[in-house]
């Protein structure tokens, strides 16, 4: 009875720390996605200015926006995303206090398919450049920016073509960011809001990759985990085989050893199934 | 995993989901009921206060996002479009039931009569968390191994795969859903 209780008490137990993880993993990775056991066939990009051989079926890329409530003068979490069909190309993740004001804060993503600002000298524009603004009031001032306290995370989507950079335009210039890419998608880490873009800048050592349609990195680390957990667990029986009392009965039903009998090995002992 | 990491390799390639999804499903399904045990074990009939109990855990689980949601924080979506999901939703119901036998039906057993019932859930919950991570990242593995703690915590609290499969189904499904 008392093992029962224990057991109880043990499960529920871990059910709490299960339903404290789910909530404390839907919090701090926002940006990480449900189960649904959808399809992940991503929608083609959608250019401003598609390649020849895509034209006809390019569709033009959508802006966005959102507001994030304020809390005792400081923006609550949120995000913004473009309202692409088939899935946003553009995802800005603005943590709690981002932004110290008293107002809510009015969040666009404007892909700027006409009004770019001209790339840096040996860099061709790779994709889309996005605008990102924030303001409080009825629009935006691009002079007086609201200034972001902690940086801004962006999910940026990048086309099918080779760049070897991305960066973030504010104050008249292009400046080098924060990035990793992960498949098609690029994080970027935003100090100052502004235009985003990814380059091919044939001035770097670096030479341009185009997305990788495979994620050999995730690949190879889910076998690694999984080749872990089965020397850990592997570790685990062996050991609990070692200490075993010979005797013992494994299993209900089997008959213990004889205290007198002949010693017994471990072919003798009976196979766990 | 090798199944998991087989339709990961298949989507990336470029292939529609459905059919490596479906693979991934039958394959998880036929290879437990293979043993004897597993087999035994999804004769007995679930107590309806079981399959019940997993609804009620699916539905809890949507919350969060439900919550997210109407708070103006977005999570990535499928990219499939919405009008696919009632010719998606069988084949999410045989994701959730193939994946449910093979790790509460088959490794979960298992484990509890090697470690015991704690250890049993969290090394299931590990196995399910990784067989998630080609598909949705390495970023979605905290997420995956919460809810894969809370379906083995299930399993052992009503002893039912099926009442997993429902929380599992409800889950998936229901994120289709969400406003």
């Amino acid at each position: 009875m008392a093992a029962l209780t224990r057991g109880r008490v043990e499960t529920g137990l871990i059910a709490a720390a299960g339903f404290a993880l789910v909530i404390g993993a839907r919090i701090a990775t926002p940006q990480a996605p449900p189960m649904f056991e959808g399809a992940f066939i991503p929608a083609p990009y959608k250019y401003c200015s598609p390649p020849s051989n895509l034209a006809s079926s390019n569709v033009q890329p959508s802006s966005g926006k959102a507001d994030l409530q304020v809390l005792n003068g400081a923006s609550k979490l949120g995000t913004a995303e473009t309202a692409d069909p088939g899935g946003a190309q553009v995802v800005a993740f603005f943590a709690q206090g981002v932004f110290k004001t008293d107002q809510t804060v009015h969040l666009t993503i404007t892909p700027r398919c006409h009004d770019a600002p001209d790339p840096p000298p040996h860099s061709t524009l790779v994709g889309n450049d996005y605008l990102i603004e924030a303001y409080t009031g009825s629009s935006p001032d691009p002079a007086n920016p609201l200034p972001l306290q902690t940086p801004a995370q962006v999910l940026l989507r990048a086309p099918p073509i080779p760049y070897n950079t991305a960066r973030e335009y504010y104050a008249g210039a292009w400046h080098e960011t924060t990035f990793g890419a992960q498949t098609d998608i690029v994080n970027l880490t935003l100090d100052r809001l502004g235009d985003i873009a990814l380059f091919d800048d044939t001035s770097l050592k670096t030479p341009p990759k185009a997305p990788p349609s495979f994620n050999y990195t995730a690949i190879f680390e889910a076998v690694l985990t999984i080749v872990a957990i089965l020397i850990v667990a592997a570790g685990i029986i062996a050991q609990r085989r070692r200490t075993r009392p010979a005797g013992r009965p494994t299993r209900p039903g089997q008959r213990a050893a004889r205290p007198d009998g002949p010693k017994r090995t471990r072919k003798d002992l009976p196979r766990r199934r | 995993m090798a199944l998991s990491l087989a339709r990961a390799t298949a989507i990336r390639a470029g292939a529609l989901d459905i059919l490596p999804a479906a693979g991934f499903a039958l394959a998880l399904l036929a290879g437990p009921l293979l043993a004897p045990a597993v087999r035994a074990r999804l004769r007995q009939s679930p107590r309806p206060s079981s399959l019940g109990l997993g609804a009620v855990l699916g539905v809890a689980l949507l919350v969060p996002g439900a919550w997210m949601r109407l708070h103006g924080v977005a999570a990535p979506q499928s990219y499939l479009p919405g009008g696919f999901a009632l010719t998606w939703m069988p084949l999410v119901a045989l994701i959730a039931a193939g994946e449910e036998v093979a790790l509460r039906g088959w490794i979960q057993p298992l484990a509890r009569q090697s470690f015991g019932p704690a250890v049993a859930v969290l090394v299931t919950a590990l196995l399910f968390a990784a067989i998630h991570a080609p598909i949705y990242g390495w970023i979605a593995l905290p997420l995956d191994l919460g809810v894969g703690i809370l379906f083995g915590c299930l399993r052992e609290y009503t002893g039912s795969v099926a009442a997993c499969a429902v929380a599992h189904f409800v889950v998936d499904a229901g994120h289709w859903w969400l406003p």
